[in-house]
């Protein structure tokens, strides 16, 4: 069974289609990755499983339920933009959140005991949320929307602002989630950590789905056309090659990624300069990303209307 | 259910705990109290000053009155240093030959150079017995707004000049009191046959039941909804700045979320009732006043207090809802104010005429309905039973139909940043 299950979804704001005719299956227990640069629909589509927003058209399944029942109290959600009540404690907080998915006090003080622990903020617990500082209170964040132990756990951009030491440990606690069960979709804009966690990864640009299935599945649908090279000359040596489409200078290195043969390339190369390294490769996420993404100079015209 | 309760706990609780709430409560007590002190204290002590006054005595007879009746009562405010009340001071001006426009003139100055307080003149022809028209003894002064002095002036010559009167035309003033005995107009109840027969003493009419009761009750109802129902809109936005709207929506209905907070409020408007009515109540039979206590108005009270607050609740929330900072709800607030306001001016009318068209409409439209109501159910006779049911139903009524829009108002609201909606964007929200 699909933990979410969308069919043919599209979402209208004005003029705007944030999302326009989407199907998506999350399968239970797997880690989703939802990917997309901002104003392309992630977060619209995240409201919309979360009957936040009502769709205009289609239908969308939430655990086997329609999303407009009473799912919630399964459903842990840490929205983009999401805060704490500042003149509350941080056990206070925990317990209110954790009471408004149907927890009791008895149920949540435990978890939220082991929790603080864990995240190395116990001796925060009944100090108010206003001294917290931004990384604790996003631990505190992440916390309130796992005590409940929902079943299927949605975070758009839980990992953004934190250092590394917080974001890994945010990390790990996601990994043992999902040992556990709990099927989790989050939003990111950083494609290494999507490339390290994700089972399956879902692009949504403009509206529409671009991407979607495991990283090797859309790795081997871009080919292995990316060819890293270190040469004396540097990216000096790559012009006017008629097999380059275009290459990426990392300093060191360059990725080009090729229009024709690879051993035509190399040859080519080999020509002009002394060639210290020679590698043909799958294209990366970000590589993948940016290829879909890279605005047109239709795109940089101001749009018409907002967006909520 | 049980979500509602959970939110309204913690909106109680946050609500009760904050310094503001602290400080409400004992705002009301606090302002009576110190108002209470201070007018005693004012009235002992805020006039204990010299009132040295010219008096030009056309009659020459009233002077040595005014003087000993001054000495009087400088004696009654008691000695120099320990005075209660103002000396006054009378001096004698005698114009001789002098122009008395000249005199004026030089009293005047002497006025503005702070030697005098005021001068007055007394006319001769205060004392002529064959004329009918009123007479004048004027008072000149840079201070009018003092009243004492020109009171005191008037009450001690009208009654000299009156007995002297009298004297003149040869009548006993005894004779006079005896014929013109006042014959007043005594205020009652009504009056009942008891069980032995005996027919019941009528009561008479308590002013302070009858008018101070009524608005006192209003006062009271307009200061613990304003103390509770407006927080609604300041958490609500404050949830909407601090990004914390869309974490409850994804937990409970807006629904659930509004209902809550009412709750919470409403709690909040009870305990505060309770602390007022109580004190009231304590303050009243410490006083020896019992039978001012009328157990039924106490209860209409907390029944409309609650209308008003889960009413005004619920406008407030919407408004929150639809704005996303302070500064944008203001000008939302402004007609609501008015609406709240407004039954303040009526209550008068309400007050004069509790069973005129006028008083009857105005009591049974819902926004002015928990106020006007109240002031007919403390007063006597009591509106019809259907009156009081009607109005409780169409305040309910209309809590119900805002508790829905400002649902809606608040579920679109929710995700909305930037300016405030427009009326007609309002509606719409509340229709789609």
């Amino acid at each position: 069974m699909s933990a979410i299950e969308i069919r043919s979804v599209t979402k209208q704001f004005g003029a705007v289609r944030a999302v326009s005719d989407l199907t998506l299956d999350v399968p239970e227990g797997a880690i989703y990755g939802f990917i997309g640069p901002n104003g392309s629909g992630k977060t619209t589509t995240i409201r919309m499983i979360m009957n936040i927003l009502v769709p205009d058209a289609g239908h969308i399944a939430v655990l086997g339920r329609p999303s407009q029942s009473g799912i919630r109290d399964e459903v842990g959600y840490l929205p983009e933009e999401r805060g704490l009540y500042k003149r509350m404690t941080v056990r206070q907080v925990l317990r209110y959140y954790g009471q408004l998915k149907g927890r009791s006090v008895a149920e949540l003080d435990p978890a939220i005991k082991a929790w603080l622990e864990r995240l190395q903020i116990a001796d925060w617990a009944d100090k108010k949320v206003q001294t917290l500082s931004k990384g604790m209170s996003q631990k505190v964040q992440f916390i309130s929307t796992i005590i409940s132990k929902p079943k299927l756990l949605i975070l758009d951009e839980p990992f953004s602002g934190l250092d590394p030491v917080n974001a890994d440990a945010l990390r790990d606690a996601v990994l043992d989630l999902r040992r556990l069960g709990t099927t989790i979709v989050f939003s990111t804009h950083d494609m290494a950590t999507a490339e390290r966690l994700c089972d399956r990864i879902f692009m949504i640009f403009k509206g529409n789905k671009v991407l979607d299935g495991t990283l090797e599945a859309i790795q081997s649908r871009y080919g292995q056309d990316t060819v890293r090279v270190r040469t004396g000359a540097g990216a000096a040596a790559l012009a006017g090659l008629p097999e380059v489409d275009s290459y990426t200078d990392v300093g060191n290195f360059q990725d080009v990624k090729l229009k024709g043969d690879a051993q035509a390339f190399l040859h080519g190369l080999a020509g002009r300069t002394p060639i210290l390294h020679f590698e043909l490769k799958t294209p990366s996420l970000h590589d993948i990303f940016v290829r879909i993404a890279k605005p047109t100079a239709d795109d940089l015209k101001p749009a018409a209307g907002g967006r909520p | 259910m049980s979500r509602i309760l959970v939110v309204a706990t913690t909106e109680f609780l946050t609500l009760v705990r904050t310094k503001a709430f602290i400080i409400g409560i004992l705002m009301l007590p606090l302002m009576i109290g110190l108002s209470t002190v201070f007018q005693i204290f004012a009235a002992k002590h805020a006039d204990v000053d010299d009132h040295a006054f010219a008096v030009i005595d056309h009659t020459g007879v009233l002077f040595p009155v005014l003087q000993q009746a001054a000495g009087e009562h400088n004696r009654k405010s008691g000695p120099d240093g320990a005075r209660t009340g103002p000396y006054f001071l009378p001096t004698a001006v005698d114009p001789g030959a002098r122009a008395i426009d000249d005199v004026k003139v030089e009293l005047s100055q002497q006025v503005r150079d702070k030697h005098l307080f005021g001068f007055i003149e007394i006319p001769a022809s205060v004392l002529d017995v064959t004329r009918t028209d009123a007479d004048h003894i004027e008072y000149y002064t840079e201070t009018p707004s003092y009243d004492a002095l020109p009171d005191w002036i008037e009450a001690t010559l009208q009654k000299e000049i009156t007995g002297r009167r009298f004297a003149t035309a040869s009548i006993d003033r005894r004779l006079v009191s005896q014929l013109t005995r006042p014959a007043s107009v005594t205020v009652l109840g009504l009056v009942a046959r008891r069980a032995d027969g005996k027919v019941s003493e009528a009561k008479e009419a308590n002013p302070i039941q009858t008018f101070v009761m009524p608005f006192a009750m209003m006062y009271l109802l307009f200061i613990a909804l304003m103390s509770s129902a407006p927080q609604l809109l300041t958490a609500v936005i404050e949830e909407k700045m601090s990004r914390i709207s869309e974490v409850l929506i994804s937990s409970i209905t807006p629904t659930q979320l509004m209902l809550g907070k009412l709750l919470g409020v409403a709690a909040v408007a009870a305990l505060l009732a309770l602390v007022y009515l109580g004190g009231g109540v304590y303050a009243l039979l410490s006083a020896g006043q019992a039978d001012m206590i009328q157990p039924a108005l106490l209860a209409w009270f907390v029944v409309y207090l609650l209308c008003a607050v889960l009413m005004f609740g619920s406008v407030f929330i919407a408004i929150g809802a639809a704005c996303s900072d302070l500064k944008d709800s203001q000008s939302m607030m402004q007609p609501i104010m008015l609406l709240l306001v407004l039954p303040m001016f009526f209550a008068i009318i309400v007050l004069r005429q509790p069973n005129s068209t006028i008083s009857v409409v105005a009591s049974l439209w819902p926004t002015a309905s928990p106020f006007l109501m109240l002031i007919r159910l403390a007063m006597t006779p009591p509106p019809p039973m259907w009156q009081v049911a009607l109005s409780v139903l169409l305040t309910m009524g209309t809590m119900a139909v805002l508790v829905w829009a400002a649902g809606r108002i608040f579920r679109v609201g929710l995700l909305m940043q930037g300016k405030p909606p427009t009326l007609p964007e309002l509606l719409r929200w509340i229709r789609a």
